[in-house]
């Protein structure tokens, strides 16, 4: 069936180019390219299905590389049917699923387990990442050789910290033996106390901190293990600038690193921890403010080669408790590019660099294609609403969570269709 | 005392000459042993002890055997029963037993250099039967005898060792042995189990089986020692046997005839596939026969020198 | 090992000498095999190439060949750990039953008797002969042991200082000859 989406601003990413024009699929993959002005569709074949973009944005579709669905395990949280509906909704034809779940993805049945789920629940492609320990002991491999044969893209402890550094080395050694590439969150849980950043801010709330020197030490190990093994590593949600500063030399040196920061934190900044409001209660801490703009600059410049969702929903009743006892985390899939939308309104980020950290950047990260609007790519697509003003309410979100410190913010800007190899995975009503 | 003291510690300094006439005297050796009399009275002047400080039961005997074919008396020295149990240092230990004054003594310890440091110290001639991840001498000359008897030379070989090369010393005793005579090395294993600089052994390093198979003259299956096993070297037996075991399908991409060897014991199913240890290719019951004829012909050419003046 | 210079060397016997010593030999040794039941061992190596010797000439008279077999001493020797020299291990092969056989044991030269003793005992270690016969070729005289040959070729009176040496062509060589040399000390 060809199918061709018309009245759109076309923006490719990758090269930055932004045309008005068309784009033509047949069986998922881009057969033509073409320029056309908002109203016209150039010349149509017969048979053609035309779908119209309203005069919206139409960029790649998004690739997240680190999401937990909770399952198995923690179905009331969330599942892989309502994750993938929450991504389809937020522009997303691909998700990494975190392995951490119960029981965790350290084999081959459970790798299958997920992708069936993911394939049934049909809206997005769930990849699944392998724990590098088995049942998450952090010191006994897992079977990573299967796993790599059943269909795992990545290796991960999700937000595990491995205290034995000489068993890391050997899990980035064995993933290395059947390439799969190993995404570490960076944290040395022997510096911390708590989840919220160790400054000025701290000071007054008396939370309990996580200094960001908990994480440049985490970053600096996986670092020289990086340069050791030559496993390909991604050092996964960033938050300081003493990070980035590790990163970028690491990667000046020829080291095979590459970096992600969650969406939260290009917005949100300490000061977010001040009304002791657990919905601002995530991880990575929201540092400072000079943190959260460095980390803006090291996406634009390209240290920083990934965007996260990192959503992570929780059960109501599991937030509504005092700061220090309530669940880490807030959902995000669905409100990536809203949040994106608003950086690039505060000219904070630029429209080219926040899609492409969202669509390019993990994509080269796994290796996959797409992420250019071009003949012969997959049409993996997302159309962008930049103009629409909108409440977000209670019953917008398609998670099963309502853990978001933006309930009943106004946005402006959200996804309009998301087209997953041709196939339309969610369209926007009204 | 003795005129001139040779030592068998390690292939490392050992000429194309030395490993020749050791290969050549085994040949001898092992005619003896499959004579209606297993025995020459050559060293019965000799005295070996068997210091076998790690635990080693086929090592042991098959020395025990040679030692006996020469006419040599034997001494056996277990670690539990002895008194490094009771925290006598190694020298001391040693030193005792030369009170009884052995001639040879075969010396196989957890720690590398063991031997090294008992030949600076003590006046026998040493053979290492083993020293920690370091060497095992006798080990690669019976697999050279071996390879040597049935492909008619050693030089220009191309031999494929699979398995935990970074804790083994027959590894590394074979490869020093190997390259000495002309023969071209190819090791492989899981990455856990390849020490990052051992190209500059001047071997070519896989971290699959396949390619380092592809074309082999002999494929050398290494022991997993099972107590590495999902820890943090490598996850399971199940995982290890079906990307880096010997079963018929990965031997097909050897040289028709291509030799399988091991130096035992073997972990049927892990390393290797029952069918393939016990396959027309495989030549490691023979290894084991070599043994004794090597040990025979090292403690011929140790024992030989070491004379009494009345 | 410092090589030795020779001193002085000169020929004792001759090409003529030589096939006559053999023929010596030849005639109880053809009546001993033709017996039957009898087998020639030669002791490596100047033994093994006077018995390939003995044995073309029972070929040449017709006389059926009986089973041969080889001896390396080395393991045997009383001697090994004295001396400057290293002993190198040569074949041994006996590739039949001896145990019930009559042994023709031959060696080139007979001198102190040590290397037979040594001849003896790893007969014995390969079974139980019938009975042992020594033929040498040449019997240089200064015994230590008491072994004689049962049949000499020739007799060569020789002092301890010198060297005995029987060259045949079996060995590649030109002519059939027996030198004695004597080297400095």
């Amino acid at each position: 069936m060809r199918q061709r989406i018309v009245d759109c601003e076309i923006l490719d990413p990758a090269s930055g180019k932004r045309f008005w024009g068309y784009v033509e699929w047949e069986d998922g993959v881009i057969c033509e390219v073409g320029q056309a002005g908002l109203g016209e569709a150039g010349e149509v074949s017969a048979g053609v299905e035309l779908i119209s973009a309203h005069g919206n944005l139409l960029a790649p579709s998004f690739v997240d590389l680190y999401a937990d669905f909770c399952e198995p395990g923690f179905e009331y949280r969330e599942n892989i049917a309502s994750g993938s509906a929450a991504a389809a909704a937020g522009g997303y034809t691909h998700v990494l699923l975190r392995p951490d779940t119960d029981p965790c993805v350290d084999g081959e049945d459970t790798v299958r387990f997920v992708l069936e789920a993911g394939a049934k629940a049909g809206l997005v492609n769930v990849l699944p990442a392998g724990c590098l320990s088995r049942k998450l002991d952090g010191e006994s491999l897992a079977e990573i050789g299967e796993m790599a044969d059943a269909g795992v893209v990545a290796l991960s402890e999700g937000d595990r910290y491995l205290k034995k550094g000489g068993f890391l080395r050997r899990c980035m050694e064995y993933g290395d033996n059947f390439h799969l590439p190993v995404i570490l969150t960076n944290e040395d849980p022997t510096l911390v106390e708590g989840v919220v950043h160790e400054g000025v801010v701290s000071a007054i709330s008396g939370l309990k901190t996580s200094p960001s020197v908990a994480e440049e030490v985490a970053v600096a190990r996986h670092i020289a293990l990086a340069e050791l093994t030559r496993a390909k590593t991604h050092l996964a949600k960033i938050s300081s600038a003493a990070s980035v500063r590790l990163i970028k030399d690491a990667k000046a040196r020829g080291v095979p690193v590459t970096a992600s920061v969650a969406i939260h934190n290009l917005i949100l900044n300490d000061t977010s921890t001040l009304g002791y409001d657990p919905m601002f209660k995530i991880w990575p801490p929201a540092r400072s403010e000079e943190d959260r703009k460095l980390l803006l600059e090291a996406v634009i410049d390209g240290t920083i080669d990934s965007i996260v969702s990192d959503h992570s929903p929780k059960a109501t009743e599991d937030k509504e408790l005092e700061f220090d006892l309530a669940a880490t985390g807030a959902l995000s899939i669905e409100l990536v590019f809203p949040l994106l939308n608003k950086l690039v309104l505060a000219e904070e980020l630029d429209l080219v660099s926040a899609i492409r950290a969202v669509t390019v950047g993990p994509r080269r990260f796994l290796g996959i294609a797409g992420g250019e609007i071009a003949k012969g790519q997959p049409a993996d697509l997302v159309v962008l609403d930049r103009n629409t003003d909108w409440e977000l309410d209670y019953f917008e979100l398609r998670s099963r969570g309502r853990n978001t410190p933006f309930l009943g913010q106004r946005f402006v800007g959200r996804t309009y269709l998301t087209i997953n190899r041709g196939r339309v995975t969610f369209r926007r009503d009204g | 005392m003795a005129t001139h003291i040779n030592h068998l510690l390690d292939l490392e300094g050992l000429s194309k000459e030395e490993i020749t006439s050791y290969l050549d005297l085994g040949e001898h050796f092992k005619g003896v042993s499959q004579r209606r009399i297993k025995k020459v009275p050559t060293l019965r002047h000799i005295t070996v002890v068997l210091f076998f400080i790690e635990n080693s039961t086929r090592t042991k005997i098959s020395f025990e055997i040679a030692a006996k074919r020469m006419s040599a008396d034997t001494l056996s020295f277990a670690a539990s029963s002895s008194s490094l149990a009771k925290g006598e240092t190694l020298l001391d230990t040693a030193k005792t037993l030369m009170a009884m004054r052995p001639d040879i003594i075969v010396i196989r310890h957890f720690a590398a250099g063991a031997p090294h440091f008992l030949a600076r110290n003590v006046p026998a001639a040493i053979i290492n039967a083993g020293d920690g991840g370091h060497a095992h001498p006798t080990q690669a000359l019976l697999d050279m005898f071996t390879m040597r008897e049935h492909l008619g030379k050693i030089e220009g070989l191309e031999v494929a060792i699979i398995g935990d090369i970074g804790h083994s010393r027959v590894a590394r005793s074979n490869i020093h042995g190997l390259r000495t005579m002309g023969a071209n090395v190819r090791v492989a294993g899981p990455r856990t189990f390849l020490p990052p600089h051992f190209n500059t052994l001047g071997v070519q390093v896989y971290d699959r089986i396949e390619p380092a198979i592809e074309g082999a003259d002999v494929v050398m299956m290494l022991r997993i020692q099972k107590e590495r096993m999902g820890k943090d070297l490598f996850p399971s037996d199940r995982e290890y046997a079906r990307f880096f075991g010997l079963d018929a399908q990965k031997l097909k991409l050897a040289k028709p005839g291509a030799l399988v060897m091991h130096p035992g014991p073997l972990n049927r199913g892990v390393e290797i596939t029952p069918d393939i240890a016990d396959c027309n290719n495989s030549v490691i019951l023979e290894q084991v026969e070599n043994g004794v004829a090597i040990r025979m012909a090292v403690l011929y050419q140790l024992g030989k020198h070491l004379v009494e003046e009345a | 090992m410092t090589p030795t210079r020779v001193l002085a060397e000169r020929q004792v016997a001759g090409a003529q000498e030589v096939r006559n010593a053999i023929e010596l030999l030849l005639e109880p040794i053809s009546s001993q095999v033709s017996e039957g039941n009898t087998c020639i061992v030669g002791i490596q190596t100047g033994g093994v190439h006077v018995a390939n010797r003995l044995l073309s000439r029972l070929h040449q008279r017709g006389i059926p060949r009986p089973p041969v077999g080889i001896l390396d001493i080395t393991l045997y020797r009383d001697d090994i750990f004295i001396g400057r020299q290293q002993p190198i291990v040569r074949q041994t092969d006996i590739p039949f039953e001896l145990s019930g056989k009559n042994v023709i044991l031959v060696d080139d030269v007979l001198f102190t008797g040590r290397t037979i003793r040594a001849a003896l005992d790893a007969l014995v270690d390969f079974g139980r002969p019938a009975s042992i016969r020594l033929a040498v070729l040449v019997d240089r005289g200064l015994r230590e042991y008491p072994i004689q040959a049962d049949w000499v070729g020739m007799k060569i009176p020789t002092v301890i200082q010198e060297t005995v040496r029987v060259e045949l062509v079996e060995m590649g060589l030109s002519d059939d000859r027996v030198v004695v040399y004597t080297r400095e000390a």
